[in-house]
């Protein structure tokens, strides 16, 4: 059984944001919200400067604070890739996985219930990858299963250094930046 | 052609062919990185840095360039691209922030050598820049009312540059000689 996730470069990443826009588009995602954006870390002091561009969303935490808080089973972990979606049927926009999340990662959608990244299920149950990691102009976000010590992020992690985003949270994010 | 739609001609080389050895139009017929058609024409024959011209004490070099998202100054307007940037700001290095008492999201005017103020624009107070220069992103400050998403927000980097200098070996056009103080309480 697949375990998705994914590797992002952060030494490729630009920043232009073509992820969140692809994002946008293609999950219909309402003005003023979206389902990932864009953080910038500066390090140094000039002319010694280093800066760290990480294109960010929903982690699908292995250990998801989001579900376990969740009163309504809305949130859940699904079988096929173990990501975690949102049942929209069931959620009753407590807001409670909002205040769980440490990423920041949802929001509430105009039409009441929480939302984030579904990491595009809607695309890869067809065999594509999600629309951030399709128009990616530096290449720079790999998508695939964990679990398959052959597949290409498997492979990434097991080769590169990387870092994931709080790992003192607690969550095992499953969303890897190499460095 | 009626049939396959599309014929092509024999492909020409785009600039040199395979196995022939390249050549250039220069005397020796090589790339020369010292130039003697450049001295005989008065020129240094290896390019040479020279400094620019420094500005009125007190003022901030304007440097000027892009953001990724936008395309120069028509895609203000998009509204999955102004959500994702929909105003421009001002980079003061920290330094001089703390000087100023100016904190990023203030928001400011400048002024340039020759009167010119800007639109108000906000502050972003960082280590990225130097202490002598103020960078924006070109694109903003429309002045058109009927572009109502996007006018009013941010500030024009072309307005403040009412001087350019001229390469004089090549031509090329500098932009960034133009120098601006900050007007704070905008």
């Amino acid at each position: 059984m697949a375990r998705f996730g994914m590797v992002i470069d952060t030494k490729k990443c630009v920043g232009c944001m073509d992820c969140v826009v692809a994002c946008k588009t293609e999950n219909d995602v309402p003005d003023g919200h979206c389902r990932d954006w864009i953080s910038q870390r500066l390090q140094g002091e000039m002319p010694d400067l280093r800066l760290t561009i990480t294109s960010e969303r929903c982690n699908h935490c292995d250990s998801p604070p989001c579900v376990t808080c969740c009163p309504t089973g809305a949130s859940h972990v699904q079988d096929f890739g173990k990501v975690v979606l949102v049942d929209h049927d069931k959620c009753i926009g407590c807001k409670a996985c909002l205040a769980a999340c440490p990423y920041g990662a949802r929001f509430i959608h105009p039409d009441g219930y929480a939302d984030k990244c579904t990491f595009c299920m809607h695309r890869v149950e067809r065999g594509q990858a999600p629309a951030c990691v399709d128009v990616c102009p530096t290449r720079c976000m790999h998508f695939g299963d964990l679990d398959d010590p052959e597949s290409e992020v498997s492979r990434l992690i097991a080769t590169r250094r990387h870092f994931v985003l709080k790992p003192d949270a607690g969550t095992r994010p499953r969303i890897f930046y190499l460095e | 052609m009626k049939q396959k739609g599309l014929v092509r001609g024999p492909q020409q080389p785009l600039y040199f062919e395979d196995g022939v050895p390249a050549e250039f139009p220069t005397p020796t017929g090589k790339i020369e990185f010292y130039s003697t058609q450049l001295k005989d024409a008065g020129f240094d024959p290896v390019p040479r840095y020279t400094r620019p011209a420094d500005g009125p004490p007190g003022t901030f070099r304007l440097l000027s360039g892009r953001a990724p998202v936008h395309t120069f100054s028509r895609t203000q307007s998009n509204p999955v691209l102004r959500d994702a940037m929909d105003e421009n700001e001002v980079w003061v290095n920290g330094d001089v922030g703390a000087r100023l008492g100016l904190h990023s999201g203030d928001y400011v005017r400048l002024r340039n050598q020759d009167g010119v103020v800007s639109d108000r624009v906000k502050a972003r107070v960082t280590a990225a820049i130097r202490p002598d220069c103020v960078y924006m992103v070109h694109g903003f400050g429309h002045t058109s009312k009927g572009l109502r998403s996007t006018f009013g927000k941010g500030a024009s980097d072309a307005q403040l540059m009412t001087r350019y200098a001229v390469d004089p070996l090549m031509g090329g056009t500098g932009i960034n000689v133009n120098f601006v103080t900050i007007e704070q309480g905008a």
